[in-house]
């Protein structure tokens, strides 16, 4: 506000640095020519500032609140046309969506890319987005992948219950149990569709082997639905799986009396009575594995009356009746029940295993020679084939043969205790292990599902 | 496929059937998207709001820092409790259950040998339809095994328990019984591993456990052995040799800190069901015997051939063999004799293995288990229980070779006896009938072994091929108890297995050519004992008709009972007509009507009536004496006697015939489960009959007309009874 030409009776202007040090006396310093110095001349400007007229300072203030105005007016004026531009230049989610769909089957590099642009579109939390990505891998028979991202988006997913029962679906489907599992258990607790993902993880989990987790979901589904039979039916399945008989039955049996109750409770037996004998068929069959032969033939007797079709049941007969000792009987029952499933292996097994007992050795091993043909990894097909060799002299056959058992035993154990220390070890090498093993005892499926858990290690 | 957001209909599609590998997609072909850092930036912020997140980039930040500062202020002594406090009033929780668990068991079992009581409800009363009646009140057999679960340890080494042994020490002619201790472990364990020798060094022995969870288990230390406490091996003991130092608590893996002997009970026979403990005096207990070695089972035969039974008893720790004097003690051999090592030694039988008229010692061994090895397991409700076998190497069996002076060999290797078996039962006999005494070895979780007799080593495993390793579908079982007998009288050996819960108990059919059969279901034995952990077991004749019948003494290992109950009561099956078996435990007597924690158990004429008495042992539970109340003058006994085998003839088959009926009887050695059988052979007999023996080595030898109602002693190659015992 000041400047050389002011004229030499203002106040010489005072040094910043000495702006809190006023002179000590009133009068205003002078240089060696006379005039006042550069810091009275600033003491005598704010002396003149002081004595002008309020019109000025006004005016001075008007001037620099127009200025700041203009310069939120430019800010806004830039920050409204960037908002503007970006509203313009954003994409389209629903049609990027609609793209992606149009390029599901023909490109799906493509789809998938335009999935991730909708998903930033979205500002990187579009669940159905994330769900659609996740079953393009599911469909790429890339369960690794799918895997990794369902961990990664978990959260994510979570939003769209609806969505994630369809990924698991589809993952059950294209037979990938793992991701399956892993999206039905992502559906939250709260969610309608809650009981209907349960259903998948459990069943999922069973073929995997994670028969705890299985036994936690099914614990929340009869908690959910305490009046269904199927829970239980389910977790008896399951406990057989774990060998863990006696629970197992103890659970059949609740099955078997809410299915009867449900039975009792309505008019329908169609659906309701089909529980029925499916709970009644697993109570046999639980208890002739745990060779309880007086309660499998008191349950089977009850089924026989419920079933539609009793020559359905000649191979829970056929066990039941050769748990009793009744060989030539049972053996009638499994001739049916191979009639009615001519490539079926369990009731040609058992077939050779009755005509062993009933010491027809040369047929049993013909019947069991058909089996492994249909399953070479049947261990205890191979044992009771080369049981049955010995007895009609081909010694070295049956040597063959048990030494074949026995390797498959031995497999199946070292699974059984991998397996166990998996929990406490997620070891990569192990996961490798079992994908061997389960490969050399034919479980494909399990294979492959180790194989997939090693790589995502 | 419906693909819904936000309630309208975006897109549907089928099933994509692209082949894997047709085109290349960026993300997915890369293996681990998610870990690229850029990618995960490009998901969560998008490009075109970078711009706005700049503007409010540095309130944010500043905002953010300033609630993480009140967030981590606010939250760190909550995390730090949650971080610790659960672990720790978990492990309290765990603690609390497992000492409750133990005092539960505990609360049932008795506190010490000498003081044991009757538990459980009080009996019924004996009816007459029953078969058996509790004969220990007022027999002064008072006696409990000890497994140590008041340590509240769980270890697997209280699983095993303990047998009894009816050896007739003072040879008066009356059975006496002899009961292992068993042990205590302490509620901290501390152990050197076990000093075992280099030729008993298997592959399993020296590989590590299949799991290491020692490290991070509470109830294992690493910390090195405590010294040998102040009662360690001592002349209190009357006739005791003093132990030398390979004998020393410090080489053993029962330390004296941990894991310390229980006494043994030693009951002389007075006759009238009237027993009386003279194992003190015996040199069989006592200080010595108290501090040392954590005992299991015992097998008798006269070994040094003066007349007299000698006593080995198995232990984890050290094996023992005792030397009979003969004048009512008994003298630690095991030095000397060198039949002895470190490690778990479980069942044991003798026979002669090489034809030099000496009997040998077959050693079966569990684990190679130490405390420091000692894993922690729950069970699937989460309680802390005892840990499966499986959990740990299996410890080879031994062999030792008597030289006839005195001195044992270790001739384990020279057998080439397997090492990948948990061996619980043995018994010695001439199975496939050729002269020779084989070997039958139950094993836990494994197959079982079948050594037959050869003219030379190495002893061939021939199980698997004669169809007695495993299960009727050869699946392996956890094997206990072991007899053999002949059930359907073809004159062949039939053997027979107990087996763990979930699992039918085995039923071998001996058939021609040295095969078996498995015969459990068409026996009607399957099923029976299926919920059962079947241990001690008996295939004998208890109703005197000359078919053999069936005991089993059941009780679980795991305390939580697995998934029954830990007290299991016992089976009594009778041979109804040589094909199948009927479950008469209902007649049983009041002793099969209640569940006990059974293990070992032994059967014997104890009053010489001419009716088999049984003897059964319990965890932690007083043994219970159950008199046989069959009485019948149709009976005849016979003690072999062998000149130029051994001297128990131990291999020895005897076939009585009477008209067309024909009975057929082993000489055996090491029965049951961890138990000493009555060695002598009982026969039916309503009349004189006529005994052929085949001795080992094969020669026949015939003793016409012995008449019934009495015992005979044989003589090998005398052809007739030479005298007959005084209470005979």
């Amino acid at each position: 506000m000041t400047s050389s030409k002011e004229p030499d009776d203002r106040p010489p202007r005072r040094r910043p640095a000495d702006r809190t040090q006023p002179p000590a006396s009133g009068k205003p310093r002078v240089d060696s020519s006379g005039k006042p110095n550069r810091e009275s001349r600033a003491q005598l400007a704010r002396r003149a500032a002081a004595t002008q007229p309020a019109s000025r300072v006004a005016s001075d203030g008007r001037r620099s609140s127009h200025r700041r105005l203009v310069a939120l007016c430019v800010i806004a004026v830039f920050v409204v046309g960037l908002l503007a531009w970006q509203r313009l230049t954003r994409p389209n989610v629903d049609r990027l969506l609609a793209d992606a769909q149009r390029d599901w089957t023909a490109n799906a590099s493509a789809a998938d890319d335009r999935l991730e642009r909708a998903i930033q579109a979205a500002g990187g939390s579009l669940a159905v987005g994330h769900i659609l990505r996740c079953r393009l891998r599911v469909e790429l028979q890339r369960p690794a992948d799918a895997l990794a991202y369902l961990d990664a988006f978990a959260a994510e997913m979570a939003a769209d219950p609806a969505g994630l029962l369809e990924l698991a679906l589809t993952a059950e489907r294209m037979e990938q149990p793992a991701v399956a599992a892993r999206a039905a258990c992502l559906v939250p607790a709260s969610a309608p569709t809650r009981l209907a993902a349960l259903r998948i993880a459990v069943s999922a989990q069973r073929g995997l082997g994670q028969l705890e987790q299985a036994l936690k979901g099914l614990q929340e589904w009869s908690a959910a639905a305490p009046d269904d039979p199927e829970p239980r039916l389910e977790a008896a399945r399951t406990l057989r799986q774990q060998s863990r008989l006696l629970p197992a039955i103890a659970e059949c049996r609740v099955a078997v009396q809410l299915a009867e109750a449900r039975v009792a409770s309505t008019d329908r037996t169609d659906g309701t009575q089909a529980i029925v004998a499916s709970a009644l068929r697993e109570l046999v069959e639980l208890l002739v594995t745990a060779r309880d032969a007086a309660a499998a033939r008191k349950t089977f007797d009850q089924l026989a009356a419920v079933a539609t079709d009793r020559d359905a049941l000649a191979l829970a007969e056929g066990y039941l009746l050769r748990l009793e000792g009744r060989f030539e009987e049972a053996l009638a029952r499994v001739e049916l029940a191979c009639k009615r499933e001519p490539a079926g292996v369990e009731p040609r097994f058992l077939r050779g295993v009755v005509l062993s007992d009933a010491a027809r050795f040369a047929d049993a091993a013909d019947q069991l020679k058909e089996v492994i043909r249909l399953d070479p990894h049947h261990k205890e097909a191979h044992y009771k084939l080369a049981q049955a060799l010995q007895r009609t002299g081909q010694a070295s056959e049956a040597r063959q043969h048990l030494e074949t058992s026995a390797r498959l035993t031995k497999l199946a154990e070292e699974r059984l205790a991998l397996q166990e220390r998996l929990a406490n070890d997620p070891d990569p090498a192990t996961f490798r292990r079992l994908a061997e093993i389960s490969q050399a005892l034919g479980r494909e499926r399990e294979a492959a599902y180790w194989r997939a858990q090693a790589t995502a290690k | 496929m419906r693909w819904v957001r936000r309630g309208s209909k975006v897109a549907s599609s089928g099933a994509l059937r692209t082949p894997p590998g047709s085109f290349k997609m960026r993300d997915i072909r890369r293996p681990c998207f998610l870990r690229d850092d850029q990618t995960i930036g490009r998901y969560l912020v998008p490009r075109h709001h970078r711009v706005i997140a700049a503007l409010g980039l540095a309130g944010w930040l500043c905002w953010l820092s300033w609630l993480a500062g009140c967030s981590a202020a606010s939250s760190t002594p909550s995390a730090s409790t949650a971080g610790t406090a659960p672990p720790h009033s978990a492990t309290a929780t765990t603690v609390a259950a497992n000492s409750v668990a133990a005092n539960s068991v505990a609360a049932n079992s008795v506190a010490a040998n000498g003081t044991a009581a009757h538990s459980g409800p009080p009996p019924a009363t004996t009816s007459d339809e029953d078969w058996f009646e509790d004969a220990t009140p007022g027999s002064g057999v008072q006696f409990a095994y000890r497994n140590g679960v008041e340590g509240g340890q769980f270890t697997i080494l209280e699983t095993v328990g303990g047998g009894v042994a009816m050896i007739d020490y003072d040879a008066d002619g009356d059975l006496d019984l002899f009961f292992p201790g068993g042990g205590t472990i302490a509620a901290t364990l501390t152990s050197a591993p076990p000093a075992l020798p280099p030729s008993a060094s298997s592959p399993s022995a020296s590989s590590p456990p299949a799991s290491s969870p020692s490290a991070s288990s509470p109830s294992a230390s690493s910390s090195p052995a405590s010294p040998p406490s102040a009662s360690s091996p001592s002349a209190s003991s009357p006739l005791a040799s003093p132990p030398s130092a390979s004998l020393s608590p410090a080489s053993s893996p029962a330390n004296s800190a941990s894991i310390r002997g229980a006494e043994a009970g030693l009951f002389r026979n007075e006759g009238q069901w009237r027993f009386t403990s003279v194992a003190v005096h015996a040199g069989l207990a006592g200080p010595h015997q108290a501090t040392t070695d954590y005992t299991h089972g015992a097998t008798v035969a006269d070994y040094n051939g003066d007349g007299f039974p000698d006593l080995f008893v198995t232990a984890f720790g050290r094996c023992r063999l005792f030397q009979n004097r003969g004048d009512g003690t008994f003298d630690d051999v095991s030095e000397g004799s060198r039949a002895s090592f470190a490690g778990w030694s479980t069942a044991a039988a003798w026979g002669d293995v090489n034809h030099d008229g000496h009997l040998d010692l077959y050693v079966g061994q569990y684990l190679d288990w130490t405390p420091t090895r000692d894993a922690v397991c729950r069970d699937p409700r989460g309680q802390r229980d005892v840990c499966p076998p499986q959990r740990y190497p299996p410890a080879a069996d031994r062999l030792y070779l008597n030289l006839g002076d005195g001195r044992f060999r270790d001739a384990t290797a020279d057998a080439e006896l397997r090492g990948d078996g948990r061996a619980l039962g043995v018994v010695a006999a001439d199975i496939n009938g050729d002269g020779r005494v084989d070997f039958y070895v139950a094993n836990d979780a494994g197959a079982n072994y079948l050594y037959l007799g050869a003219a030379m080593f190495p002893l061939a495993d021939t199980a698997l091929t004669a169809g007695v390793a495993f299960q009727e579908f050869g699946l392996p079982e956890g094997s206990m108890g072991v007899d053999l007998g002949d059930f359907n009288g073809d004159g062949r050996a039939d053997l027979w297995v107990t087996n763990f819960e979930l699992e039918d108990n085995s039923l071998y059919a001996g058939e021609a050519d040295g095969l078996f059969r498995h015969a459990t279901v068409a026996a009607g034995l399957a099923g029976v004992g299926f919920s059962q952990v079947g241990f001690g077991t008996g295939l004998e004749d208890f109703d005197g008709d000359g078919r053999p019948d069936l005991f089993v003494l059941n009780g679980h290992v795991y305390y939580g009972g697995g998934q029954t109950t830990y007290a299991q009561p016992a089976f009594l099956f009778r041979n109804r007509d040589g094909r199948r078996f009927d479950n008469v435990s209902n007649r049983g007597g009041p002793y099969f009507a209640r569940p006990h924690p059974g293990r070992g158990a032994a059967v014997g004429d104890l009053d010489n009536d001419g009716s088999l008495d049984l003897v059964m042992v319990h965890q932690n539970e007083p043994v219970t004496l159950l008199r046989n109340r069959r009485r019948s003058a149709e009976w005849l006994r016979v003690r072999l006697r062998g000149v130029e085998q051994n001297p128990d003839a131990i291999g020895a088959t005897v076939r009585a015939v009477a008209g067309e009926r024909v009975w057929t009887r082993w000489a055996r050695s090491g029965a049951g489960y961890l138990s000493q059988f009555d060695p002598r052979i009982l026969l039916p007999a309503s009349g004189p009959l006529d005994v052929e023996v085949m001795w080992p080595g094969g020669r026949r030898e015939r003793f016409p007309q012995l008449a019934p109602g009495r015992t005979h002693d044989l003589l090998e190659g005398t052809g007739r009874p030479t005298a007959t015992p005084p209470s005979g």
